[in-house]
């Protein structure tokens, strides 16, 4: 095959390049962070545990009077969850970092400075607005995270009865 | 910003991290703990002993009874020669500790020694405040402690010190683009190669990172091109110096990422140096010969070395990250494991409780500041360390360091949004007309009322106080775990009603039995658990141990205690068994050989024997499909090796009110056990340990 075909090679390879070099300036941080986000949720939960134990999604046990399953969460064992178990509790991993996410946006609103390049808060309300609004969200943020912690000691205490 | 007052938290930091391991000294006594710290004991006493060049070349003969093991060239290392050197160092400086004590101290000390690390990283993140934050997290952060614990002895008490400042060095190598400090980390790395198994994981973590950055900034940095040329050809020679490693760097597939990228890196900068020098047609034409002969040469070089079976794919272990159910189908050895198994959404907070919670904001924070080398680094290491930490529980450990580092990033960035709330509230600066015109303006336009400085007060006030409240509940969860994590396996300590406490030592009773009634050249067969601490404690001779490199001696074990007595005793001929140690705890309702004996028939039904009969796991079940020892236990059961020895006069022992009841299994067991071939020598205290000798032909 003659030099001059492969040409025809590297010039595709640059043009490649190009595209590649628009998509890399399309892709912006908050769709990483989405990324980040989604498997951390995903891991949290147990996926991979489901994947290769297949649990049940709650126990079998129902109760006698109402016909309600009575265990959504393996007691007394740390290294056996059941599969709906792990989503609700990656949920509230994701719901005590939202709450974070929450408090530290409204504290830039309340300084007076510009939210971050990342915010997810609308454009009008980027340039600080000093109000008691972001003060409410600030404290609502801390709320969520409490909350979420509470929560989670809560489903953890099932699992191990020697928690203080 | 230059603070004195770092050094004294610094100080204050590496006091915490030791001191704070050290529980299990405390309650009892500086013990070696778990199983595989007494294969590193004994090889750090026999380096001793015995001097540097005789334990690279140390063949043992005392395990693995026919066969042996190169003990030189299956380990790694490093944790051994830190410890003699350590022991070395204090002797020459007059303090001469014992072997034990210092390698008991070697976990707590290197412990301080990765808090100081995680300052460096913090630092090069964040501002000081963040290093400051990261190191007090890291000083005391479960998932870290459970593997470095004094008295702990392993691998990773040494291994996450060095991957810390590994990830340290590198970070400020392409930072500064100095070659001293890439040497510096290529050398680190080696001492990490030297260490631990997951060194593996760096060398894919770095070239990840390589990639990352070129991609992001959308061309080669000469820093970054520096780094990693100097890093990656030194880093793999100096790992190839173990002996445990050998070629593996060039061979497997493992490594095949850190190559990828190197050439993809020296042909990067090949492009853009040519490109400067000629025109873009010969710039094409030129490359063009290049890539003819280079896809060539790759096309025909990679088949070839496969075909060869030069190069081999990804091993069992670390397939099991790649595909999670591999080890479950195909290695049940590795899937037996209790730290190998996937982990639940509760390790995660026990390992890491609140920075577990906040690692998705920390991640916010890191997207939202500044674009640097170590955020990249460190958004990297911790979205890795998550994926293997969600495959293997023993992976937290990985994780928990990632995790200090970003939670002290957010908690640092926190403090630093309510100082400045405060400051803002308490500020004496008197409100301007032009302000007060502003905010009506503002609150006409918007209708939200303008906070005033009380309402400031308070804001600030609720973030400094939840920042403490978390700070607190973190540190009363670390100790909490610190006590759970402080046992010794080998000394179990359980506390009575009425206050005190009871002690079972029954696993060192035994072994010390073993060592002063039984020959010196006695073999002892137990399950593969157990092999390290017979071989350091009671120094005898075993058959198989924690080292699992032989599956077929590991099957032949397993086939010897599921099989009928007539059988095993044939067997424990064949390779000059004298001693049976079987652990039972049905007296005291522990996890014992009989929780474990469906793994140990499944190692055994892998291996298919010709000259035994065929082991089935469901034989093992009664018709129902349970699993139970007592007179409702299936026949074949009861006949094997393994509950005759773990039952043998079991039922006339009196456990409370009635005789021969099972407290781990919660079932009774009423049918006498009769034994022709083993005959019983010692049982300990608690029936813990239970040891028979096998009878010897002319006996019968």
């Amino acid at each position: 095959m003659p030099i001059t075909h492969l040409i025809v090679v590297v010039e595709f390879i640059e043009e490649v390049s190009g595209w590649g070099d628009r998509i890399r300036k399309k892709i912006k941080p908050v769709h990483i962070f989405a990324l980040c986000v989604l498997s951390y949720f995903l891991i949290t939960a147990g996926v991979i545990y489901n994947a290769i134990n297949h649990p049940p999604p709650r126990g079998f046990m129902r109760d006698e009077v109402t016909g309600q399953p009575k265990v959504i969460t393996v007691m007394n064992r740390l290294t056996a969850q059941y599969a709906a178990e792990g989503w609700v509790s990656a949920f509230y991993y994701i719901l005590a970092s939202a709450g974070i996410i929450l408090t530290l946006s409204a504290s830039y609103s309340i300084l007076g400075e510009a939210t971050p390049m990342m915010s997810l808060k609308a454009k009008r309300d980027r340039k600080g607005v000093r109000g008691v609004r972001s003060l409410i969200s600030m404290a609502m943020g801390v709320i969520m995270f409490l909350c979420s912690y509470a929560m989670i000691r809560g489903r953890f205490r099932e699992k191990m009865p020697s928690y203080y | 910003m230059f603070h004195k007052d770092r050094f004294v938290i610094l100080g204050l930091c590496f006091l915490l991290a030791f001191t704070v391991r050290l529980l299990s000294i405390v309650r009892y006594e500086s013990v070696i703990h778990e199983f595989d710290p007494f294969f590193a004991y004994r090889s750090v006493l026999y380096l001793m002993e015995r001097g540097l060049t005789q334990f690279l070349e140390w063949f043992d003969n005392r395990s693995w009874y026919p066969l042996g093991r190169i003990i030189g060239a299956t380990c790694f290392p490093g944790l051994m020669l830190t410890a003699g050197a350590l022991h070395k160092v204090l002797d020459i400086a007059g303090l001469p500790f014992r072997v034990r004590s210092v390698c008991v101290f070697v976990a707590p000390v290197f412990s301080g020694v990765t808090s100081l690390c995680a300052y460096g990283l913090g630092s090069e993140l964040g501002t000081q405040a963040s290093g400051v934050m990261a190191a007090v997290l890291v000083a005391v952060v479960p998932g870290y402690i459970q593997r470095s614990v004094a008295g702990s002895f392993d691998n990773e008490a040494v291994a996450i010190t060095a991957l810390l400042a590994v990830l340290l060095a590198v970070v400020k190598a392409v930072k500064g683009g100095s070659l001293l400090l890439t040497s510096v980390a290529a050398c680190l790395y080696f001492y990490m190669a030297s260490s631990w198994g997951a060194y593996v994981f760096i060398i894919n973590l770095v070239p990840l990172f390589a990639l990352t950055a070129m991609l992001a900034q959308g061309r080669l940095r000469q820093s970054l091109f520096r780094f990693y040329t100097l890093f990656y050809p030194m880093g793999i020679f100096l790992s190839m110096q173990i002996r445990f490693i050998g070629t593996q760097p060039v061979r497997t597939a493992e490594h095949m990422a850190a190559a990828g990228v190197f050439v993809l890196m020296l042909g990067v900068e090949a492009y853009t140096w040519l490109r400067r020098h000629l025109s873009a047609e010969r710039v094409r034409y030129l490359a063009a010969r290049v890539l003819l002969f280079a896809v060539g040469a790759a096309v025909c070089g990679l088949v070839g070395l496969m075909l060869c079976g030069a190069i081999s794919p990804w091993t069992g272990r670390f397939k099991t990250f790649l595909d999670p159910t591999y080890a479950k189908k195909h290695i049940p050895i590795i899937a037996s494991i209790s730290e190998h198994q996937p982990s639940t959404w509760a390790s995660f907070f026990l390992d890491t409780h609140l920075l577990a919670l906040v690692l998705p904001a920390a991640l916010y924070v890191l997207f939202t500041t500044k674009a640097s080398y170590a955020a990249t680094m460190l958004a990297l290491y911790c979205m890795c360390a998550v994926y293997f930490s969600g495959v293997m529980i023993r992976m937290v450990l990985i994780l928990a360091p990632a995790a200090c580092l970003l939670g002290g990033l957010l908690l640092a960035r926190l403090l630093d949004r309510s100082a400045l709330l405060l400051s803002l509230s308490l500020s004496k600066a008197e409100e301007t007309k032009k302000d007060k015109k502003d905010k009506r303006d503002k609150k006409e336009k918007e209708g939200d009322k303008p906070a005033s400085r009380p309402h400031l007060f308070l804001g600030s006030l609720v973030l400094v106080g939840f920042c403490a409240f978390i700070l607190f509940a973190f540190q009363k969860h670390a100790l909490w775990a610190s006590n759970i994590y402080s046992s010794p396996s080998v000394v179990q300590i359980a506390p009575m009603p009425d206050g005190g406490r009871m002690v079972l030592d029954d696993y060192r009773e035994a072994f010390a039995w073993l060592e002063y009634n039984t020959s010196p050249n006695a073999k002892v067969l137990s399950w593969w658990d157990y092999g390290y601490q017979l071989e350091q404690m009671a120094n005898r001779t075993v058959i198989v141990d924690n080292n699992t490199w032989n599956t077929t001696m590991l099957g032949r074990v397993g086939a010897m205690f599921a099989s009928d007595e007539e059988t095993a005793w044939r067997l424990a001929n064949e390779y000059d068994v004298d001693y049976v140690l079987v652990m039972f705890g049905g007296v005291i309702g522990q996890h014992d050989d009989i929780s474990k004996f469906l793994w140990i028939i499944r190692v055994a039904e892998e291996e298919h024997f010709p000259d035994i009969p065929e082991i089935r796991e469901g034989d093992f079940y009664n018709a129902k499909g349970d699993y139970r020892v007592d007179s409702a236990g299936s026949e074949r059961f009861r006949e094997s090796l393994m509950y005759k020895l773990s039952f043998h006069e079991f039922n006339d022992l009196p456990t409370g009110h009635v005789k021969g009841y099972d407290r781990t299994r919660n079932q009774m067991v009423t049918d006498p056990v009769t034994l022709t071939r083993f005959e019983p020598v010692y049982t300990s205290t608690h029936w813990l340990c239970r040891l028979y000798r096998v009878k010897r032909p002319e006996n019968m």
